[in-house]
């Protein structure tokens, strides 16, 4: 069994059919995180013990014949979605011994399945950032390349993914955090309709715009994953009462002939790296080929997505992280005379710089004479998106895009430039901005061989379009398909 | 707006963000630059655009009047080390 | 009078709701700190606000009782400031489209009847409580209110003095109590009011400078704190000073007020619409099944009672104190038809018990139609008023039903006048001395031969009855001589 190639669906049959036991399978996972993750980096607690607990309780349930999708299949989560005795840190000083009291719905309903949950993964600090170098206490690297970023926030959970240290993932993106660092690990990676997964124990970074989502190295795997999460709960006001017909992991078959495809002129832009732009042209040619119209479409919106994005984000983020105060959890100075101070020092020596940034950049868009310039603005630039989006909706089934304007960079290459980071986010915050379902797996692989990823972005609730769409897709592109050398 | 450095300050200040001189003026030199991208907004008019202040489309998401089990103090505390009689401690305050 | 004052009021009221308005954590009154928490109303990370839909339902209530349109399109929205009762460091409130607006009530003033304009009422969760006197170098932070639902009332500047504000929030606080939707219990901070003082001098349009003192929580300390702050006022303008734009802290049993430490140095709080609570509609429809639901409000049933019933205004109001007296009075009047005499008796009668055991009116364990019965018998004179408070006593002890108690004790006056009649011829034949005592002309001793009939008809006789028939007897036995 070439474990760098297994996935979830080869694993549910490997179990059912007990050639393996969840035990094996698990400490194989185990074993390679402790070979192999000193190179990679990508796990923040690994939990063994309890690991091997819920694989051996799985197997119960797999001998009784009632095994459901991910019953012994083990899982990463990225440390920003809470688990009930487990240090959650959002890789940030500011609660590095925080161990919240419950659990994250997408887990809960993970761990109703017996999943095993291996341990949580590293991020971007409070999932600000797309490399995973904000994290306050470990750097991952991108297996296919060690010297440079995995993508980011979630670059824990598609590293693990990638590098075969987990066989899914779970992430949050809130603008383009799950698909961006899929694209630079070369797997795949989705984000649902906004609504379609409860945010309950997902520590909040932008309310309006995160979303939990599955990482997993093909578009059944996410799909699979998505199945067992999604739902609404009465725990997140915002979580939708939709259950589709049929299972998402049952509607990636039936191809894509005459499929209607758009593809917005505005991201065809100078900053798109000409490798990039050559494999976003030879996927259309392959759509094509597969029966689908692609066609480009102008929305002008588009151009602001990025300003609006950072408004409404950092403005949602400031309000969000205004509880850590030292008071109830998390990093409390120490000698402080007055409330105050205490708060003041606990934030300032808690969080990191680019924290820092997006909190002081959220509250001045939100102060008293720059509200309606600022957030105000955004949340009308949020309209035209959005009803931009209705009408490319109204003549195409989907929408394609690069995921990203380049491969994954070198270390180091985005601290001293945020605005070049933000700017690079064009192709993937416009999803969260309209609420809609995105899904990015790897087109092809650049000269330095590293991946690039191709998005497939939806209406609201149309993950079965964007699924069908990319798994037609990838299973043209299979015979290509790498994985690392590590 | 070219934001001034003292505005930023004020801010920081709103914060609750208690920054030593040093990374006030590097933070203050980034938003500069961070501003300067958000202002390429004002080029749009959206003076007849309405706000979207909900994505999700959905109205009147509530629950049901029903208490349930008061949640475990102990859990409630955990977290801190600063817990005395049931409370959360803080520095003398004068109201 | 030199300078006029400008009062306006914000009261808070907090609903009685059983679960929090964001969590379903149980809400009462004290308790060990923190021991009503949860996750969510302690703000840690990951967990999400839901709306209880009876907080919205209690505030729309709110609103009909007080002449307020009800929005058929409101959110919520988030405050933000930073203070150790607030665990998000955020309040979720309603800024600029609150479920209520445009209302008001009228109150009588000196000068005739006076409407007070209400501006809106909007729902908004309350903050934690900090303890500061058990040590020195420490404050302690306890939850236990965080996330209780809270309407703010907040009136256009249309009080003009401190008896004004009384009249106000008495009557605010009746209309909230006959909703159903708070026990407005002052003591227990369950109703508290901030309140708005400026004067400008007679003969002047533009208003004053104002201040505000928060938090007053009874009614007494209000009218002091808005007649000390008047009296500050007038003198720091008699002595050409300025008065400050400040928060001030009103201490009742100093009887002044000093100026508070600012929660915020800067007020701006970033009010935003809040991202995980979805907006609140209501039909037109929706809005009148509410209104339908409300008991009739005191105002109408003041009416009622002194137009209709003819009540005095004193006894109207005394009815009025409180929803459960006020059912029991219309119920006591519908069972026995007389409005007046249900009044009397049970503002004579069940009111004195009421207020000598320390009851309430929903602690009168009969139902008001159960004494409508009671009163029906005493107007038929079936009894007589000294058994009926008998009966009375024992109704409240016993829960037995009014008809069984006279019947057991035997309280039914005789009103067949032939065995009436027998009785007294027996006493007087017993009595030879007394009638001729009274034969002869001592007036007294009719009272006497009147005790000794009572007496033998064991309080069942109509005394006006035996009065008849002993005169009769008596003069027959006169005329016999």
């Amino acid at each position: 069994m070439d474990i760098s190639r297994l996935t979830i669906k080869e694993a549910r049959r490997l179990l059912d059919s007990k050639k393996i036991s969840a035990v094996e399978l698990t400490n194989i996972y185990l074993k390679r995180i402790q070979e192999l993750d000193q190179k990679i980096d990508s796990y923040l607690s690994v939990c063994s013990e309890s690991a091997l607990q819920q694989a051996s309780e799985a197997q119960k349930i797999i001998d009784s014949g009632n095994s459901q999708p991910l019953c012994g299949i083990p899982l990463s989560i990225k440390d920003n979605i809470c688990i009930e005795g487990i240090k959650t840190t959002c890789a940030s000083k500011m609660l590095e011994d925080f161990v919240p009291p419950y659990t994250a719905t997408a887990v809960s309903k993970l761990e109703s399945q017996n999943a095993v949950i291996l341990g949580k993964v590293n991020l971007d600090e409070f999932a600000m950032g797309s490399t995973t170098e904000n994290s306050a206490f470990k750097k991952t690297k991108n297996p296919f390349d060690l010297s440079r970023v995995p993508g980011g926030s979630s670059g824990g959970s598609a590293a693990s993914v990638s590098a075969s240290l987990a066989l899914g993932s779970l992430g949050s993106d809130t603008g383009g955090s799950v698909r961006q660092p899929a694209a630079f690990c070369g797997v795949v990676g989705m984000k649902p309709t906004y609504g379609l997964v409860s945010r309950y124990g997902l520590i909040a970074f932008a309310s309006s715009l995160d979303q939990i989502g599955p990482i997993g190295k093909t578009v059944e795997d996410c799909a699979i994953i998505l199945d067992a999460i999604y739902g609404q709960d009465p725990k997140d006001g915002t979580s939708l009462n939709y259950k589709p017909e049929t299972s998402y992991a049952s509607s990636l078959s039936g191809g894509i002939k005459d499929f209607r495809i758009g593809l917005p002129k505005e991201y065809l832009t100078e900053g798109l790296n000409s490798e990039v732009r050559d494999a976003l042209y030879k996927s259309i040619n392959t759509l094509e080929k597969l029966g689908a119209k692609v066609e480009e479409f102008s929305m002008p919106s588009l151009k602001y997505a990025v300003p609006a994005y950072y408004l409404m984000s950092s403005a949602e983020a400031s309000s969000n992280l205004s509880r850590y105060d030292g008071v109830k959890y998390g990093y409390r100075a120490q000698n402080c005379k007055t409330f105050n101070e205490m708060i003041g020092r606990s934030r300032a020596e808690g969080f990191g710089r680019e924290v820092k940034r997006r909190i002081l950049l959220g509250t001045y868009a939100l102060a008293s004479g720059y509200y309606d310039a600022y957030y105000k603005k955004a949340l009308k630039l949020r309209t035209m998106i959005s009803k931009g989006f209705d009408q490319a909706f109204s003549k195409y089934d989907v929408v394609i895009h690069p995921t990203t304007p380049e491969t994954a960079f070198k270390f180091g290459q985005s601290t001293d430039d945020p605005l070049s980071m933000y700017l690079a986010d064009i192709y993937t915050v416009s999803a969260n901005i309209a609420g809609l379902p995105s899904i990015s797996l790897p087109c092809g692989y650049d000269s330095k061989g590293l991946p690039i990823g191709l998005s497939f972005t939806g209406r609201p609730l149309g993950e079965r379009d964007i699924l069908r769409a990319a798994a037609t897709f990838e299973a043209d592109f299979a015979p290509e398909f790498k994985v690392p050398e590590l | 707006m070219a934001a001034t450095n003292d505005y930023i300050k004020y801010i920081a200040g709103l914060a609750k963000l208690s920054l030593d001189d040093d990374e006030m003026q590097s933070l203050a030199e980034d938003m500069q630059d961070i501003i300067g991208l958000m202002d390429t907004i004002k080029d749009i008019d959206t003076e007849s655009i309405d706000a979207t202040e909900h994505i999700s489309r959905i109205t009147n998401n509530m629950r049901e009047d029903n208490p349930g089990n008061p949640f475990d103090t102990e859990k409630i505390l955990s977290n801190s080390r600063y817990a005395m009689e049931n409370c959360f401690a803080i520095p003398k305050m004068i109201e | 009078m030199k300078y006029i004052p400008t009062i306006g009021l914000e009261i808070h009221a907090e609903l009685s709701t059983k679960s929090k308005i964001f969590c379903d954590c149980p809400v009462s009154f004290g308790g060990k700190p923190n021991t009503r928490c949860c996750p969510v109303c302690t703000g840690m990370p990951g967990t999400l606000p839901v709306l209880n839909r009876q907080a919205v339902e209690y505030t729309v209530k709110a609103g009909l009782a007080l002449n307020c349109e009800i929005n058929e399109y409101s959110k919520m929205d988030r405050k933000n400031y930073f203070y150790p009762d607030l665990p998000k460091a955020y309040q979720i409130s309603q800024f600029d489209l609150p479920i209520c607006k445009n209302g008001g009530l009228t109150i009588n003033t000196p000068e005739g009847e006076k409407f007070i304009r209400i501006e809106r009422i909007h729902l908004e969760e309350d903050a934690g409580k900090l303890l500061h006197d058990s040590y020195d170098k420490y404050s302690l932070a306890d939850y236990n209110r965080c996330g209780v639902p809270l309407i703010e009332i907040v009136t256009k500047p249309d009080l003009s003095s401190s008896e004004e504000a009384k009249e106000f929030v008495e009557k605010v606080r009746l209309m909230l109590l006959y909703s159903g939707v708070s026990d407005c219990r002052m003591e227990e901070g369950s109703l508290r009011a901030d309140v708005n003082v400026s004067i400008r001098p007679f003969g002047t349009d533009k208003l004053g400078t104002r201040t505000e003192m928060k938090n007053i929580n009874s009614i007494r300390a209000i009218v002091r704190a808005i007649d000390a702050e008047i009296q500050r006022q007038s003198e720091l303008l008699d002595e050409g000073k300025e008065i400050i734009q400040e928060t001030r802290r009103w201490d009742d049993n100093k009887g002044e007020s000093k100026p508070m430490r600012s929660k915020e140095d800067a007020h701006d709080y970033r009010y935003f619409p809040e991202p995980d609570i979805v907006p609140i509609t209501f039909t037109k429809e929706e809005v009148e099944a509410i209104r339908n639901s409300l008991p009739e409000l005191p105002d109408k049933r003041f009416a009622k009672y002194t137009e209709v019933y003819g009540l005095s205004k004193a006894d109207a109001n005394l009815l009025l104190t409180s929803v459960s007296l006020s059912d029991f009075f219309e119920s006591t009047a519908k069972e026995c038809g007389n409005p007046k005499a249900a009044s009397n008796f049970i503002i004579v009668e069940v009111l004195r018990r009421l207020n000598d055991s320390g009851l309430s009116a929903e602690d009168i364990p009969f139902g008001g139609n159960v004494l409508g019965r009671l009163l029906k018998m005493l107007e038929a004179e079936e009894i007589t008023a000294a058994n009926a408070k008998k009966v009375l006593a024992e109704m409240f002890e016993s829960g037995k039903e009014p008809e069984a108690i006279v019947a057991e004790r035997g309280y039914k006056i005789i009103n067949d006048t032939g065995e009436v009649e027998n009785i007294v011829k027996d006493i007087l034949a017993k009595n030879e001395k007394a009638v001729a005592e009274y034969l002869d002309g001592k007036e007294k001793t009719f009272g006497f031969l009147m005790g000794q009939c009572s007496r033998a008809l064991a309080g069942r006789g109509n005394p006006k009855v035996i009065q008849d028939i002993l005169r009769s007897e008596l003069s027959k036995l006169k005329g016999g001589m």
